[in-house]
């Protein structure tokens, strides 16, 4: 027994100190292009290839494998793997506007925490970074019903930012919080070129995960990126009430939502070809697929917000909580990828056209995103129209060389 | 311009002596962190934080009299404070999504590893900073009483009790 203990101690004490070569190689190269910026106090666009981080590659080679079958992403928690949120998009924001402020300019201030160090380049359309970034656009464009919004292969590791491609429209959203049907554009190269952001964070910034950043809940970080981009975009943003076409959501049928039980559960769905299935589901988890003609959505013990928060991509259009419910809830929703309006009543102007390039899948009948929500939850969706908060660029400018 | 052009560019405008200094002992200090943390990420934003502050300031005296010694304090610092942080976020790694962990060590299971790792860091910190002198950077023990400013007794004594606290650890149901 000793001596195994002995063994087995000498083999983690000469291992435990070493790590892959390749890291330390990969640790060296980058921080050394970092140092090297922050010494000459890099502000310069340069263009050049980007090679795409690890993540991004594995969302390529999703994309790729999953455009074969028309559109399919896979999509974990809150949407695509970066798909800006729709953090600002409940009661708190919307609902408690009045009609009347509708068309009123709200004034925008910009934070002034900054990241210690941050480097901007512009990335080649025709780099690898850049092809990828602009299918990714068109992705979230057919999904989500606005293009941009979309940081593939974005990381926020502790004391660093990376954003290996993304317009200054999804720059903006991610710092702000922004849904893209919420974000207007200035000028058009804001959103089709790309660039490509580092930074490193301040010590003493409370750790975030990417996620965090996606769902719009890194407060600290997303203040840096506003003020990275009126440093160095000079960009200059106001907020505007408009009224917009919206989906509130309230109980229609009492009784059917249930609160969740304590216990894991697996979720009921399918995920597309190549992926795993889905391990068990721990409280709090939740996962959306978009598969060709279907949605299937599930969670576990997750609030109300999170469920509208899923709904706003199916939905393409922002989603308004009206049901009051305060306490966790488990579903598993499967639905056909269009939204049929209610007889009689047209989708008021301004509403993003519904996907016409995903088919339904042969030989089912599935329900509507309405139906399965009203049968399964006993929920009601509804059109309505509303004033939305919406940020639009004023003036923004190229990244100057310094 | 290709990629490598334009860092070469960047990189005749980093101080020569910064370089030197950062190239030679890079591998050192990220080692360093890696013992001490057992995540890669963690080791880069040590090493990051390390060579970050020098940068930023003027070279102190003492790293000019033994650079080794003195990065290597440094270093182990700075992974302490990871360590420290990671705890109180505990709750956070739990709910994120990215916690990149060290590759798997064969005939050591990952429960024993995790709780050795722990275990070093609980260590008192000269202890630790002789065990990994000894077994990650392979230093004999007059090196790592030179390093540390100690005697050679010290740190056999410091290296016995080390092991055996750590197999008291491991033995641990």
């Amino acid at each position: 027994m000793n001596r195994r203990t002995d063994e087995v101690l000498n083999q983690f004490l000469s291992e435990f100190g070493n790590p892959p070569e390749h890291a330390i190689e990969n640790s060296r190269e980058n921080l050394l292009d970092l140092f090297a910026s922050s010494n000459v106090q890099l502000l310069e666009v340069v263009e050049m290839p980007v090679p795409p981080t690890q993540p991004f590659r594995f969302a390529w080679a999703a994309g790729m494998a999953l455009a074969a079958v028309l559109v399919s992403v896979l999509v974990w928690n809150q949407g695509p793997p970066f798909s800006v949120s729709t953090a600002k998009n409940d009661d708190r924001t919307v609902a408690k506007l009045s009609a009347e402020e509708a068309g009123v300019t709200l004034p925008l201030t910009v934070a002034q925490d900054a990241f210690e160090v941050a480097s901007v380049k512009l990335v080649a359309p025709s780099s690898q970074a850049g092809t990828m970034a602009q299918r990714f656009d068109q992705m979230q464009s057919l999904l989500a019903g606005c293009s941009s919004g979309y940081a593939g292969g974005t990381r926020l590791d502790p004391g660093r930012l990376t954003v290996p491609a993304a317009t200054v429209l999804t720059l903006v959203m991610v710092a702000y919080g922004q849904d893209c049907l919420t974000a207007e554009a200035g000028p058009a190269w804001a959103t089709s070129e790309h660039y490509e952001v580092s930074a490193l964070l301040p010590a003493g910034t409370p750790r975030y995960t990417t996620q965090d950043l996606a769902k719009g809940e890194a407060p600290e970080v997303q203040r840096m990126l506003q003020k990275l981009l009126a440093d160095r975009f000079r960009l200059v943003l106001k907020r505007e009430l408009r009224e917009m076409p919206v989906y509130t959501l309230s109980v229609g049928t009492p009784g059917k939502i249930k609160l969740s039980p304590d216990e894991t559960r697996l979720p009921n769905v399918s995920p597309p070809p190549g992926f795993p299935p889905p391990a068990a589901m721990g409280r709090g988890q939740n996962v959306n697929f978009v598969l060709p003609g279907k949605h299937q959505l599930s969670g576990h013990a997750v609030s109300m917000l999170t469920l509208v928060k899923s709904l706003r991509q199916p939905a393409r259009r922002i989603v308004i909580d009206r049901t009051g419910f305060s306490g966790l809830l488990d579903y598993d929703l499967e639905f056909s990828s269009e939204i049929p309006p209610p007889a009689g009543a047209a989708d008021p102007p301004g509403t993003a056209p519904l996907p016409t390039s995903v088919p339904p899948v042969p030989g089912t009948s599935l329900l509507s995103l309405r139906d399965a929500l009203a049968e399964q939850l006993g929920l009601k969706l509804e059109v309505a129209k509303m004033p939305v908060e919406v940020l639009v660029i004023q003036s923004v400018e190229r990244p100057s060389e310094n | 311009m290709s990629t490598a052009s334009v860092l070469k560019e960047i990189q005749r405008n980093l101080d020569p002596e910064f370089e030197r200094l950062f190239r030679e002992h890079h591998a050192f200090v990220y080692r360093t962190a890696y013992s001490i943390t057992g995540r890669l990420e963690d080791a880069d934003d040590v090493v990051q934080t390390v060579f970050l502050r020098l940068l930023r300031r003027e070279f102190p005296p003492d790293l000019t009299k033994n650079p080794k010694a003195y990065l290597y304090r440094a270093a182990f610092n700075a992974a302490v404070s990871v360590i420290r942080s990671r705890r109180r976020n505990l709750v956070e790694s739990i709910d994120g999504v990215d916690v990149p962990a060290a590759p798997p060590m064969p005939g050591v299971d990952e429960d024993t590893r995790r709780e050795l790792y722990d275990a070093i860091a609980e260590l008192r910190p000269t202890s630790a900073q002789i065990l990994i002198l000894r077994y990650v950077h392979d230093y004999d023990l007059a090196e790592i009483a030179k390093t540390l400013g100690t005697t050679r007794s010290t740190v056999a004594v410091s290296l016995f009790r080390s092991r055996a606290r750590l197999k008291k650890k491991m033995r641990k149901p």
